[in-house]
């Protein structure tokens, strides 16, 4: 534990004074992609919010390390025979990226977004069915984004999350009543656009 | 006695969204399709509380018969309720002689349409019948236990073809169910 204080006050506490963050929120456009599911797959409008922080660890500067921390709406809509399922999809998300800033106005960030899904809502035709639980949880997927900073203080961005793998499997039962094996294959894929206000600079 | 109806709880197949999702966990859900039409379990609850059970397994020693009864109405899901429709499967237990729930635990029944059967049934008249399949039960176990009684969760798969009275084909496919029942001594 003494160890630990140490690291904290020598490495982290300069690391996160010397860092820059940021506040950011916006809409997104979110489908899935799988080849079990049944129906006419449409896509779902959501929004997102968080937190950024890019730390300067290299001597190199225009590469910044980053981590964001925020809140996801997302969902989807499977329409069969004409009846709408619609999913709303809350996740908590961590995303550690990589920043490369080009000159004063243009950044752009890859990585990878961690999702944990905190409540899954569903609704069937014109039946409410409300929060399910276990319904899809944890998710991954590859993300990439390009901000444009207008002046010092606020910013533009836009970006796209390609969902790689549902981290849970769930049964799946065939025609016969057989299973067909457990599936994960439910992917997630998210465009967003949004604006980026800054509020601490070193 | 009154009844009235409402369901409980439901979770969606992720694949098909129509259908409760498979689970073996007591969650009093079944749903499968009956020629493409959606057939899913509706819980009975009595006016003055209790609810009926919409899982029934009879063990019938003088005919040496299981029968495995499923409740539920067929319906779209813009009705309310549908048709009342409950979805048998009679075993022949000669052979067998199981006497309790827990020996059906992971046992799969070839239903081959004269001693094992599918059957349908809307209210008194039996509308398809002989049907042709399989009956998968995946857990027949112990659930929760108190003093006044036993609670067992079974669970299966099941699909088989009928036929009715003007010998049409019906197809019951991707079925489903997952209950907690109690044992009753009588």
């Amino acid at each position: 534990m003494q160890w630990f204080g140490w690291l904290a006050t020598f490495l982290l506490l300069p690391l996160v004074a010397s860092a820059q963050f940021s506040l950011y929120g916006g809409a997104t456009l979110n489908t899935v992609r799988s080849q079990y599911l049944v129906g006419d797959i449409q896509p779902q409008v959501g929004y997102q919010m968080g937190m950024s922080g890019y730390f300067p660890v290299f001597r190199n500067d225009s590469f910044r390390p980053g981590l964001s921390l925020e809140f996801n709406r997302k969902g989807y809509v499977q329409e069969i025979d004409n009846i709408r399922h619609v999913y709303r999809l809350t996740y908590f998300t961590a995303y550690p990226h990589m920043n490369y800033f080009m000159g004063d106005h243009w950044s752009a960030a890859a990585g990878v977004e961690l999702n944990g899904l905190i409540r899954a809502r569903y609704r069937q035709g014109v039946e409410r069915i409300g929060v399910i639980e276990n319904y899809r949880d944890n998710d991954v997927g590859l993300r990439a984004e390009l901000r444009w900073q207008c002046g010092s203080w606020w910013g533009i961005y836009a970006g796209y999350t390609h969902g790689l793998r549902n981290l849970v499997k769930y049964p799946a039962i065939s025609d016969t009543g057989d299973f067909i094996g457990t599936i994960r294959d439910v992917n997630l894929r998210t465009t967003y656009f949004g604006i980026i206000m800054t509020f601490f600079k070193p | 006695m009154i009844l009235s109806q409402c369901e409980g709880e439901f979770i969606p197949d992720p694949t098909d969204p129509r259908l409760p999702r498979y689970s073996e966990e007591g969650k009093d859900a079944a749903g499968c399709f009956i020629n493409d039409n959606l057939w899913r379990a509706v819980r009975g609850v009595r006016i003055f509380g209790g609810a009926t059970r919409d899982l029934r397994i009879e063990f019938i020693p003088k005919d040496s018969i299981i029968l495995l009864t499923l409740d539920g109405h067929q319906r779209e899901l813009t009705d309310s309720l549908g048709i009342y429709t409950e979805i048998n499967f009679v075993i022949d237990n000669r052979k067998l002689q199981f006497e309790s729930i827990r020996r059906l635990h992971r046992k799969t029944f070839l239903l081959d349409g004269e001693q094992n059967y599918g059957q349908l049934v809307q209210g008194y008249d039996t509308v398809a019948t002989a049907g042709v399949g399989q009956l998968t039960i995946r857990r027949a176990n112990l659930g929760t236990q108190n003093q006044s009684s036993i609670n067992y969760i079974v669970a299966g798969t099941f699909s088989f073809t009928a036929t009715s009275d003007s010998l049409d084909t019906i197809e019951v496919k991707s079925g489903r169910f997952d209950y907690s029942v109690r044992e009753a001594k009588d």
